[in-house]
């Protein structure tokens, strides 16, 4: 049995989207980029405020954009499985601001020094409302993202059996880049990985929302232009779940 | 309309009531060569004599004779009369010894032995005061005229021996030196040689079972009139049985032991006290376990055999002590776990039967031997024998077996039952290695039993002879089916071989839960749960069969033979050269190893399968020029037993996805087209059977049959009819049913016999079990 507590991560740097990126220039909090995944859920702390500022990511079955949304906050507190006493924190509850066709799939909050974080139509390649494309290869939890120029980059989950852990890894033609690990609480893995893949931010590289969470982890937002040396691409935001009440139990796959 | 049977049916009447005749309990009876069995019985005087007390009764000796093959029955008083009630018995070549108790009616109760001579003079008799343990008492025969009888001390529960001899027209008795260590009724007594008994294993235990139980012998000198310890046996052992051999050793059999300890089943491991070496050495094992069994020469159709049952398990095995070699003579519906209490072979139309009556079952103070726990069971003979002038009827092609492999019948070559589990009394049952063969006239015989006791096997026909590859029994290395290891394969050489017994086969071993099939060339394909293939073949190295795997390309999927899960792996080369593989359970699921080579931009990745086992829709398809596999489209039902037909058509009874949990379950019947692209669900014209779990499709002969449950009979789970789809008309016919209400038991193991009109017009018998293949 094994006990989760990466939400307490959250809680002690006090923030839960984290940005670990900036716009143009790559500078500071003022360009940080913010995202949710799920439109109702608790966080810890009191950072977030009401307010019409957010988007939401709607897509349908071959594309998306970005259309207004509201966040509405009520203060909530919220008691762990193994906590002496409940954690003060926030009751989110995201909605678009006039109703529409399609699924959203991330709520980003608008900052203005992002410019690409604008009400319009967002360059996807593949979101988790498109048809499941799979690369020409055994593996059945793989997703192929078909690219512009008839390139083609590939998620492929990886069984580490010394570690015990699934890592998913991007591939793109010449380069493979270990992104994270994949199923870390059930350990079981699915193709519901991938939210969604485009050029989000209008650069021409193609970026990636990939949600790792699993009861335990996080969702990541991997812009091209944020790539290191080797890199296909970089984190650019990080999303930490509400925390999980329960237990990691069993082996799962990995039995 | 049924197909039709050859053989006629013999009636066989059924066992007489106790009002007509009581059958002995646990005593010898004395086959007449008129087909009649005898016995020295008892009665109540009637009317009863005057002047007896009140809660006395008078009882009086009887020869009670029964005809198994015409149901006659016959009781006569001894002349002149003489009081009494029978223990035990012992036929001699002289006259019939009998143990009896006389009472009240004669003044007190006293044991009297009585010499009843063949040549109808007067019968002898010897009273005497000793003290015999009333539930333990044996008499063995010594010599023409002697015998020996060994009983306990009552409170000290030592051995007590006796001699008992007829010398110039007079019984004398003679008491041996006690043997002074304590026993349960668990030891067994045999005769050792000349002027020696010996006392083997048995317990001093609370309960059954060896917990512990003991390895030690003791022997008694009868001329000496002293006991001396034996030679340990291999094993320590109680309830077992032993018997001098005409050779002057003793055979030791069964029993509970340290390894086969109550609970798990009794154990089959046999052993011979050798006199010119002292020392026990081990034999081949029974067929099956058995403990509170007997030893018994029987003259049989076939000539003088060796039998040994009537215990636990309900089975009868053969020893042919020329080689070793065991069989399994006869089976009959239940075992009993108090052991049974008589067995009454006779001879109808040219054929072997045998009652054998069981002790009930349950509440310890209620179990008895009474006359209706009798069941009938074919004898078999041995198939070296000189073949029996006429067929048993077919009602006797039943094991009574579970999980036996069957062999079909190849042009003259005789179908085969291999293996299984039986009961043997209460919830226990016991791994086999019987083998019987049966021809298309219906004749059974007994085959060399094999060397591991196994269920759920395969057998192929390969090189001439049989080989049996798989399967799960108690000589797998951790045993039962907790944890089942592989068994080594055995191959029988053909029939003129000699010595013709089973041989083990080195080279690869397959794991119990192995799907595998033979391919048109012989070889066979053995299917891993991984979705590895292996083409084995059967050749001689250095003498020995020899097993030689040649890999083959993965399936694409993962997949599991899951019997007990009614998702059997069916594997099938077509007419035209293509295999298919379908049914079980698969993996759907494949996933890359992280490695560093992983890491490398253009290197292959390594695939493993992973995931939970799921029923299965499709199924691949194997192309001999590509060598590669092509999966199917995917079935509208999820999982099933299949049935892969010649041409590629794969025909499957699975479950209709359910949209809640409430909704009912319900099963279709799909069959596929040859190329595989499309399902659509099959009519089952004039079929009566339903299509749900137990529903089992399979191919004999090249015609399709379906074994599942028909309505309203209460069966209470097993198979309970038999289809055969007439490929003339299209239409479903009923080859057999059970009678409402039958016990599941009575069919399992059972075997059709049927002439059906071929697809070529020609008329074909065909051999096949009820409950499918």
């Amino acid at each position: 049995m094994r006990i989760r507590h990466a939400w307490w991560w959250a809680l002690l740097v006090g923030a839960h989207a984290v940005a670990v990126a900036a716009e143009d220039n790559k500078s500071p909090l003022s360009s940080t980029i913010e995202f949710l995944l799920g439109e109702d859920q608790w966080q810890p702390g009191d950072r977030y405020r009401a307010g019409n500022d957010w988007l939401a990511l709607v897509c349908g079955k071959a594309d998306c954009r970005f259309e207004p949304a509201k966040l509405a906050v009520r203060r909530e507190k919220w008691q762990g499985h193994y906590d002496d006493q409940p954690t003060s924190g926030q009751k989110l509850t995201l909605r678009r601001q006039a109703p529409g066709a399609g699924t959203v799939v991330a709520w980003f909050k608008l900052n203005p020094a992002i410019s690409w974080l604008a009400a319009g139509p967002v360059t996807t390649y593949a979101a988790n409302t498109f048809k499941k494309k799979r690369p020409a290869t055994e593996g059945t939890l793989e997703l192929a993202v078909d690219l512009p120029g008839g390139e083609q980059a590939t998620l492929v989950p990886l069984l580490d059996r010394p570690g015990g852990k699934f890592l998913l890894q991007l591939r793109m033609p010449g380069k493979r880049q270990l992104l994270d690990e994949l199923g870390s609480c059930s350990h079981m893995v699915s193709t519901e990985y991938l939210v969604w893949a485009g050029d989000i931010d209008h650069d021409g590289k193609p970026d990636y929302l990939i949600d790792f969470a699993d009861d335990v982890g996080e969702a990541k937002l991997y812009l091209g232009r944020e790539a290191g040396p080797g890199e296909i691409a970089g984190v650019a935001a990080i999303y930490v779940p509400p925390p999980f009440g329960g237990e990691c139990d069993g082996q799962g796959w990995l039995e | 309309m049924w197909g039709t049977a050859a053989a006629a049916a013999v009636t066989i009447p059924p066992v007489p009531t106790y009002a007509e005749l009581p059958l002995p309990d646990n005593q010898q009876v004395t086959a007449t060569p008129n087909g009649e069995l005898s016995w020295l019985g008892q009665r109540p005087v009637e009317p009863a004599p005057k002047g007896l007390r009140q809660g006395c009764w008078a009882w009086e000796l009887t020869t009670d004779r029964w005809n198994p093959s015409t149901g006659g029955t016959k009781r006569t008083p001894l002349e002149p009369r003489l009081s009494g009630f029978v223990f035990s018995q012992l036929p001699l070549p002289t006259g019939l010894l009998a143990l009896t108790k006389i009472g009240c009616q004669d003044g007190a109760e006293r044991w009297r032995f009585l010499h009843l001579p063949l040549d109808g003079s007067p019968a002898l008799k010897l009273e005497t005061d000793e003290a015999f343990d009333p539930l333990l008492y044996a008499l063995l025969k010594l010599g023409d005229d002697s015998a020996a009888l060994v009983t306990r001390d009552v409170e000290k529960r030592h051995i007590k021996v006796y001699t008992i001899e007829r010398v110039k027209g007079r019984l004398t008795l003679t008491a041996m030196p006690v043997l002074a260590i304590p026993y349960r009724g668990d030891f067994a007594a045999a005769v050792a040689g000349q002027n020696q008994l010996m006392i083997l294993g048995g317990s001093n235990g609370d309960y059954r079972g060896c917990s512990p139980c003991r390895a030690e012998t003791h022997i008694l000198d009868l001329k000496t009139k002293a006991w001396r310890d034996g030679p340990s046996m291999l094993e320590a052992r109680s309830e077992l049985a032993a018997s001098a051999l005409p050779d002057g050793s003793v055979l030791v059999t069964g029993g509970w032991t340290k390894v086969a300890e109550w609970g798990s089943g009794a154990s089959r491991t046999a052993e011979r006290w050798n006199p010119a070496t002292d020392k026990f050495e081990a034999l081949p094992p029974m067929p099956t376990g058995a403990a509170r069994h007997k030893h018994f020469w029987w003259d049989a159709p076939w000539g003088k055999t060796l039998l040994v049952g009537q215990g636990t398990v309900g089975a009868v095995h053969s020893l042919d002590t020329s080689n070793w070699t065991w069989r399994t003579v006869g089976e009959w519906t239940e075992g009993s776990e108090e052991g049974g209490c008589g067995f009454f072979p006779f001879v109808v139309a040219g054929n072997a039967y045998a009652w054998l009556r069981n002790r009930s079952e349950g509440h310890y103070s209620s179990k008895s031997c009474e006359q209706n726990y009798a069941s009938l069971s074919l004898l078999r003979p041995p198939s070296i024998a000189t073949p029996l002038p006429e067929p048993p009827s077919d009602s006797a092609l039943v094991t009574y077996r579970h999980g036996a492999a069957f062999l079909p019948a190849a042009g003259a070559a005789p179908a085969l039952v291999i293996g299984g589990s039986r009961h043997a009394g209460m919830n226990s049952f016991v791994i086999s290695s019987a083998v019987e063969a049966i021809d298309r006239d219906g004749r059974v015989t007994t085959w060399p039993s094999l060397r591991t006791a196994r269920q759920n096997a395969r057998a192929f026909r390969v090189a001439g002879g049989v080989l049996v590859i798989g399967g799960s029994g108690p000589d797998s290395p951790y045993g039962g089916e907790r944890d089942p290891k592989p068994l080594t394969a055995e191959w029988l050489p053909p029939t003129a071989t000699v010595p013709w017994q089973w041989q083990e086969v080195g080279g690869a071993s397959l794991a119990p839960d192995m799907a595998v099939s033979q391919l048109k060339d012989g070889s066979l394909l053995a299917i891993d749960p991984n979705g590895s293939l292996q083409q084995l073949r059967l050749v001689s190295r250095s003498g020995k069969p020899t097993l030689e795997s040649t890999p083959w390309p993965s399936l694409n999927r993962e997949r599991h033979n899951s019997p007990d899960e009614h998702a059997e792996m069916r594997v099938r080369e077509l007419n035209d050269g293509h295999v298919v593989v379908a049914g079980g359970k698969v993996r759907s699921e494949r996933i890359a190893l992280y490695s560093e080579r992983a890491l490398k931009p253009g290197q292959p990745d390594e695939y493993v399968g992973i995931g939970e086992f799921l029923p299965w829709r499709r199924y691949e398809t194997f192309d001999p020029a590509t060598r590669r596999w092509a999966n199917s489209a995917p079935a509208g039902a999820a999982g099933g037993r299949a049935t892969v037909l010649g041409d590629g058509r794969v025909i499957k009874a699975g479950e209709v996805p359910r949209t809640t949990a409430e909704a009912p379950i319900r099963f279709v019947l799909e069959v596929s087209n040859p190329a595989g692209t499309a399902w659509t669900q099959l009519a089952r014209k004039g079929s009566r059977l339903q299509v749900d779990d137990k529903y089992s499709l399979f191919q004999v002969d090249d015609e399709l049959f379906a074994s599942g449950e028909l309505e309203g009979l209460g069966t209470g789970g097993g198979p309970s009819g038999v289809e055969w789809l007439n490929s003339a008309t299209g239409q479903w016919e009923l080859l057999w049913q059970a009678e409402k209400n039958d016990n599941w038991r009575k069919h399992q193991g059972r075997i059709l016999r049927r002439t059906l009109a071929g697809a070529d017009g020609k008329s074909k018998t065909v051999l096949t079990p009820v409950e499918g293949l």
